[in-house]
């Protein structure tokens, strides 16, 4: 006979029909205790009855060889009330041959009691098996509750850790989620990637993701994942759920679509979650879950999808927040710029080109993209000082006197003070102060040299000098751009730091010529125009004026 | 998954809910799972055993996750037994200590098992 536990749960039966079935653990359990009990010549089975008084017998199959036989003829007849007393107590009793202990029923056998049967012996021998055998019953009785105990703990802790796992795969994809958005993001293409993510977590089909509602070319509705709608169907899709989510503000649960105002894509999702994406009282958006795999969405799933959906509309949120913030100080940072320009008209369009240049030089030198962004905004802010500088010092035409030098020299200490208080641009403050510093320790204010100058600063000055050189002054004429990179080139390593000089001179020409003239250039008045021309040679100290 | 019938997973964690998810799923994708509760008893099972790979957490009594993973790369037979850190989240180990103990991966808590199990898989060169 197979040693299965199959074997004991198809032979729970003597009756007419069997209406019991043994749980696979206690058959598991019934069966190796069986196997050891056999070795000290004793057999374990369960009894139960059957209807009518009849008894339900299965002897465990390590032992029906020898005992089956017997204890189908034994059994015949036999009633069910004659051997059980009482359900609770472990009652001895002799059937033909053998002698029989019956224990109280197992807690998981469904009213089947264990049964310890031993070939009988009378007499005295008989006594002291009687008692034996009582004594044995009660450890085995003992055992197998002990056992199924724990079995069952051990299946629940099993049961638990499914569970737990699953709640660390929801917890860790809402750390994923709120440390993947960041305010510079796209926030619904970052839904649709983690949209791919909550897939897999939540076990669905497909998802899709709808964002900035009534937005001009973004409120489509995006679905991926296994789920192929027609364009027209998606639309409408995207439409009704828009209403209802409108309407009603919480999550909708849809486990049965054919029967619902969504019939009409019942041929491709069977079942739908969707919950609203809020602003305050507004809805910005929806995610939606389609088709949980082989079961219905619980509020389980509806609690994850709404807590994924809360983060991003506190995201959203601050995101809108953060762009009219960032808007307001760059708006008035642009005017201080403006300002500065209509006070000094010949510099017009400096500003810009010295923080295209400047950006250019640092992409060229491969520094990091975050700081390059920042160069470029320098570059706008690296002459806001020259509003604390009369006119007429930045107007004059000509030569500046030693005290009119000194007065445009505060520029970039009054640059300095300005923005020091602006904590969106306090970080360009040293490159503001330092962009007059020369590598050699001759510039000013404070006379650093090399990388003593910070390096926002050395690319300022590169830039500034180069877009000054190539531009009218009110005393010269703009120099030709290949003129201006001789100069570079020339002062590389006096004025300019050589590391950067190199990057600046790997730069196309034309690629420079582009962008100094993509800046407008303000028209200089006929009366402004320099007289005449300065030569190359004496142009290395127009740098140094031209502030 | 026959192919990972044979391989032998050792998890190092005090807490035993960790212990416990952890090695559902990595026995459900036919792991064989040993668990050690502190430092100490995973370095003596890691010698004992030689599992093909250590998942360790930082935190633990006795040894911690790096010194048990620094030990093992002390050991004839066992230095070449990847190893997979668990941390908590926002606790910045240093660099260098983890690339010197000789730890290839880093997860931190709370992570998802399913990404482990992809880890796991990574680390053993199993397809997923």
């Amino acid at each position: 006979m197979a040693d299965h536990p199959d074997n004991f749960a198809s032979k729970a039966s003597y009756g007419t029909d069997s209406k019991t079935e043994l749980d696979a653990d206690l058959c598991r359990e019934l069966e190796q205790t069986a196997r050891q009990l056999r070795t000290a010549g004793a057999w374990l089975g369960v009894i139960g009855n059957a209807g009518n008084d009849q008894i339900e017998i299965d002897w465990r199959s390590a032992v029906v060889d020898l005992i089956n036989q017997q204890a189908d003829d034994e059994f015949k007849g036999v009633r069910w009330s004659s051997i059980v007393t009482t359900e609770r107590l472990f009652t001895t009793c002799q059937l033909g041959l053998l002698r029989l202990v019956v224990m109280p029923p197992l807690e998981r056998s469904s009213g089947m009691h264990p049964v310890l049967a031993a070939p009988l012996q009378h007499e005295t021998a008989g006594v002291h098996q009687e008692r034996d055998m009582l004594v044995l019953a009660g450890l085995v009785h003992a055992r197998l509750v002990e056992s199924l105990r724990n079995v069952a703990l051990s299946a629940e802790v099993e049961s638990l850790s499914m569970q737990l796992g699953n709640s660390y795969e929801e917890v860790s994809l809402i750390y994923h989620l709120s440390g993947g958005m960041t305010v510079n993001q796209q926030p619904k293409r970052y839904l649709q990637d983690l949209c791919l993510e909550v897939m897999q977590v939540a076990n669905v089909r497909g998802m899709g993701v709808m964002l900035q509602l009534g937005a001009p070319g973004d409120d489509s509705f995006e679905i991926s994942g296994d789920i192929k709608l027609p364009g027209h169907i998606v639309a409408r899709l995207g439409l009704d759920i828009t209403r209802v989510l409108r309407e009603k503000q919480v999550a909708m649960v849809i486990n049965q679509i054919r029967t619902s105002e969504f019939e009409y894509v019942s041929p491709f999702v069977t079942r739908m979650l969707a919950v609203p994406v809020m602003r305050q009282d507004l809805l910005l958006g929806a995610i939606v879950s389609f088709d949980k795999i082989g079961d219905e969405f619980s509020t389980a799933d509806s609690k994850l999808l709404l807590s994924i959906a809360n983060q991003t509309g506190v995201f959203l949120e601050n995101a809108g927040l953060f762009s009219d913030l960032n808007s307001l100080v760059m708006g008035l940072l642009h005017s201080l710029t403006s300002a500065v320009d209509a006070k000094d008209a010949y510099t017009c369009g400096h500003s810009q080109r010295v923080a295209l240049l400047a950006r250019q030089i640092a992409v060229q030198a491969q520094l990091p993209a975050s700081f390059c962004e920042r160069v470029y905004m320098a570059g706008l802010l690296h002459d806001v000082g020259k509003i604390g500088v009369p006119e007429t010092v930045l107007q004059k035409p000509g030569k500046l006197t030693a005290e009119e030098f000194e007065q445009m020299k505060d520029h970039v200490e009054i640059g300095a003070k300005i923005l020091r208080d602006v904590k969106q641009v306090e970080d360009l403050v040293p490159g503001v102060r330092h962009h007059h510093e020369r590598f050699d320790g001759r510039g000013y204010p404070d006379r650093l040299s090399g990388v003593q100058i910070p390096l926002l600063a050395r690319l300022l000055c590169l830039a500034d000098c180069f877009d000054a050189m190539t531009s009218n002054r009110t005393y010269r004429k703009a120099l030709p751009i290949e003129v201006a990179r001789m100069e570079i080139q020339r002062c590389s390593g006096t004025q300019f730091d050589p590391e950067l000089a190199d990057s600046f001179l790997a730069i196309p020409v034309e690629v420079i010529r582009d962008t100094i003239t993509s800046v407008g250039e303000m028209p200089i008045p006929e009366t402004l125009r320099a007289p005449a021309a300065i030569s190359a040679e004496t142009s290395n100290i127009v740098p140094l004026l031209a502030a | 998954m026959s192919d990972t019938a044979q391989k032998t997973v050792l998890i190092a964690d005090d807490e035993s809910h960790i212990l416990n998810v952890v090695s559902l799923k990595l026995k459900n994708a036919g792991f064989r799972v040993l668990c050690a509760r502190d430092g100490n008893e995973a370095l003596e099972m890691a010698l004992a055993e030689k599992p093909d790979l250590l998942i360790t957490d930082y935190h633990m009594p006795g040894l911690n996750g790096l010194e048990v993973a620094s030990r093992l790369r002390q050991s004839e037979t066992c230095r070449n037994i990847p190893a997979i850190l668990l941390s908590a989240r926002g606790y910045n180990l240093n660099e260098a200590d983890v690339r010197e103990s000789g730890i290839r991966m880093q997860i931190s808590k709370p992570f998802s098992p399913r990404n482990l199990l992809g880890l796991v898989n990574e680390a053993l060169g199993i397809a997923a």
